[in-house]
């Protein structure tokens, strides 16, 4: 079976979970009042995430191997401040930057495979 | 080239973090934002895996495959659930990259308390030393 199969079957009885939360919850009704935007949002968020991301992910899996594609995807640690900029008009600060720095040096040699060039 | 695919999922994976905070700042409770994100990716799976050959059966599926599924599933939406949640919380930038870091470093454990034989490089020690200053740089 291969991975975009098996992330469909995984992520169904997520969905069917979250909405049987939101029920009891009492959210659901907050299902016929959504706004348009922030469904369009959300599910740009889902798709970019869950199903763009994770198809680019496997394709480089199989071009490149985990031992370069793990260490190469944690430049989102970089990225996502960069895009929450443009997106959600979040700052920057001096130190948000030298923690985010380290923390994509750290994780780079935390998923970097021994003897990956 | 063959490292575009690696760079465009740290780029999706980059931007899906803001999406989902405009999305949750219009006022939509976290359960059903979470419902959404995940349930609007399954007909472009089931399409996706339908061109490729494997169209997604609905009645029998392997048991073992069902029960892995159902424990990643939930799982999953729990982890999306408790990412939105941080992210109505906290800035992209914070709960991005202390996700980032929690990843590695939960997975490392697992493997140290089951693979006792896996040994800690200095590489692995460096970089874990590394990832927990930055974080809590970033979240002091």
């Amino acid at each position: 079976m291969d991975a975009t199969t098996l992330n469909f079957y995984s992520l169904v009885p997520g969905a069917v979970m979250m909405l049987l939360i939101g029920v009891v919850a009492g959210d659901a009704g907050s299902l016929s009042s959504l706004g348009v935007v922030g469904l369009a949002y959300l599910a740009a968020a889902g798709v970019t995430e869950y199903f763009l991301g994770r198809v680019f992910y496997f394709v480089s899996l199989r071009e490149v191997g985990l031992a370069r594609t793990t260490p190469l995807t944690n430049l989102s640690v970089l990225l996502a401040p960069v895009a929450a900029v443009f997106l959600v008009r979040e700052a920057v600060t001096p130190k948000l930057a030298v923690g985010l720095g380290l923390v994509f040096v750290g994780v780079f040699l935390l998923t970097r495979r021994p003897g990956s060039q | 080239m063959r490292y575009s695919w690696a760079i465009g999922t740290a780029l999706l994976w980059a931007i899906a973090p803001s999406f989902a905070k405009l999305g949750l700042s219009t006022g939509v409770p976290m359960t059903i934002g979470t419902f959404i994100a995940l349930a609007v990716t399954l007909p472009f799976l089931y399409g996706m895996a339908t061109l490729m050959g494997n169209r997604p059966r609905l009645w029998g599926v392997d048991r073992n495959i069902l029960l892995a599924s159902l424990a990643s599933g939930i799982l999953n939406a729990l982890a999306t659930l408790s990412y939105f949640i941080a992210l109505n919380l906290e800035l992209v930038s914070v709960v991005v990259a202390v996700s980032c870091v929690a990843n590695p470093l939960v997975a490392m454990l697992v493997v140290r308390l089951f693979f006792k034989e896996e040994k800690l490089s200095r590489q692995v020690v460096v970089g874990t030393v590394l990832a927990i200053t930055g974080t809590i740089i970033i979240v002091s």
